[in-house]
């Protein structure tokens, strides 16, 4: 992670616990639940609290299969952030056609 | 900007977007370092190494007190008494020297031991003493909802660790979306805290006796005169195995090298059911009345040794006499290529586990290597670690509940050897 971005994980880390505590359900049982019903050793995966994905493979744990984790900790797929990201994405589409508009203008203007 | 062409504003446009990707990958990678600040992991773990509280003087003791012979330097690269020089190489036979004196009962000794596959094998016999040689225990459970997060510990939910606060109790009934979530006298303030062995015990037990719904659970050392001893056999030299063999139920997993047993993970369901919270403490940790104090999460307390290189340092040894590494270096980069038991190997240290996360309340997934038949003795025993104010562990449909109140499913336990206790 590059210096920039690793102040802005610091700066966000002191914001996003209240967001993440907020929005928290009972999920406790998720890596469990995965893995109920699953073969021993099958892929499984879930989403924490924090909106990342947690997948690893189906173990037997204190008498249940359980996901134990294998795969590092990354942001998951789908969530609060891709809204944000589309939002954004329309913003900057929308920006992008009238600056075009405008230069188009100026530039049959100069002609 | 008269004279700027459309394609430099799309260049520039371009530039600018790729700021909203970043973002969103920062606002999910903040949010895991809130997690393991929170748990004090990482770098405090590997400088606790080195200046643990006596380890030096306390690991050349252990090595000789165990008189056995054990190999003492096969998995370090200097005599574990030189303290922060000391740093952790090829793997190999257990390092007995890496242990803390004041975290074992007695000496570590070597014995014949028969091993999951059925051969003979030497293992070493490693008698914890259900506590910690390294940090204070504790504290669990807040007395006010106006204290702060130094006033508890911790709990792991979500994958997530959350300090409890008494803003946290407070918060129970939104965290969990269930309003009879209530652990405190809306009157005074006062959280509901277990506060006598037998309360501890009620509280923790699988069936929660009704007077403790609404409790957060505070088992003390003193309750189990300052800890329980157990003795785990190790392999002296780990064993693989051609598959992984799982965790089952295993009264632990490990242990770290201050004294205290890794425990395996348990669905926290039952006690969430009753409305109460088995707290940890910061280190990640509690007490078992049958067990004594024992982890379930590895947050950087127990004492470490650091890596030769950029690797995360060790943390302690898994039941099959592989090491446990915490989950990142000093880089805070996790690796890539685990299996499906958390380990890998590489030339320097061999085959190795690391540690999950804080919030994943686990630290392996299953045994690369073969373990002692009877790999425990004393304390919860073999099959059950999981006693009064531990851990209990919710049945799966057509299971029952085990009796003696160990809260595992579907042990050995009967009418015919405990008619005492079961119906």
């Amino acid at each position: 992670m590059s210096k920039g971005l690793h102040r802005a994980a610091l700066l966000a880390a002191l914001v996003l616990p209240a967001t993440g505590w907020a929005h928290a359900g009972h999920t406790d049982r998720q890596p469990w639940d995965v893995c109920a019903g699953q073969p021993l050793g099958s892929d499984c995966s879930w989403i924490a609290g924090d909106h990342t994905l947690r997948a690893g493979s189906c173990r037997e744990i204190g008498g249940a299969l359980m996901c134990v984790r294998t795969k590092p900790i990354v942001p998951a797929a789908t969530g609060p952030s891709e809204p944000v990201a589309q939002a954004q994405a329309l913003w900057w589409g929308g920006g992008l056609l009238v600056l075009l508009l405008v230069a188009g203008i100026a530039w049959r203007l100069r002609a | 900007m008269r004279n700027a062409s459309p394609l430099l504003l799309l260049a520039l446009l371009t530039a600018c977007g790729d700021d909203s990707g970043a973002t969103a990958a920062v606002d999910n990678d903040a949010t895991i370092s809130d997690t393991a600040a929170d748990t004090g992991s990482g770098d405090t773990t590997a400088a606790d190494s080195s200046s643990g509280s006596g380890s030096g003087e306390s690991d050349t003791g252990t090595a000789e007190d165990s008189g056995s012979g054990a190999d003492t330097g096969s998995g370090a690269d200097a005599t574990a008494d030189t303290g922060s020089t000391a740093c952790i190489g090829a793997g190999g036979d257990v390092n007995t020297a890496l242990f803390l004196a004041d975290g074992l009962a007695g000496p570590i000794t070597e014995e014949s031991c028969t091993l999951s596959s059925g051969a003979t094998a030497t293992c070493l016999s490693i008698p914890l003493k259900g506590a910690p040689a390294d940090h204070s225990v504790g504290p669990f459970c807040p007395r006010n909802i106006t204290d702060g997060p130094e006033a508890g510990g911790i709990w792991i939910e979500n994958g997530m660790v959350y300090d409890i606060s008494g803003s946290f109790i407070t918060g129970l009934a939104t965290f969990y979306n269930d309003s009879a979530w209530q652990l405190y006298d809306a009157a005074t303030g006062a959280v509901h805290v277990t506060d006598s062995q037998a309360a501890c015990q009620a509280a923790a037990r699988p069936d929660v006796d009704p007077a403790y719904n609404n409790y957060c659970v505070e088992c003390l050392l003193e309750y189990i005169n300052g800890g329980i001893t157990t003795t785990l056999l190790v392999p002296k030299r780990p064993v693989p195995r051609t598959a992984p063999a799982e965790i089952g139920m295993v009264p632990a997993v490990g242990l770290a090298f201050n004294g205290v047993a890794f425990d395996p993970p348990a669905p926290v369901n039952a006690i969430l059911a009753a409305h109460t919270i088995a707290a940890f403490d910061d280190c990640g940790g509690h007490v078992n009345l049958a067990a004594g104090y024992h982890y379930h999460a590895a947050t950087g307390c127990s004492t470490a040794y650091p890596s030769c290189d950029e690797h995360a340092p060790q943390i302690g040894y898994a039941l099959d006499g592989y090491p446990i590494f915490a989950m990142t270096g000093a880089d805070g980069v996790e690796a890539t290529d685990l299996d499906s038991c958390r380990g890998h190997e590489d030339a320097l240290h061999g085959y190795h586990y690391h540690a999950a996360s804080p919030g994943e309340n686990m630290f392996i997934g299953c045994f690369h290597g073969e373990t002692a038949a009877d790999s425990a003795t004393g304390g919860g025993g073999p099959g059950g670690g999981g006693g009064p104010g531990g851990d209990p562990v919710a049945c799966m449909p057509g299971q029952t509940a085990r009796c003696c109140g160990d809260g595992l499913c579907d042990g050995p336990e009967t009418n015919t050897n405990c008619a005492a206790d079961c119906p």
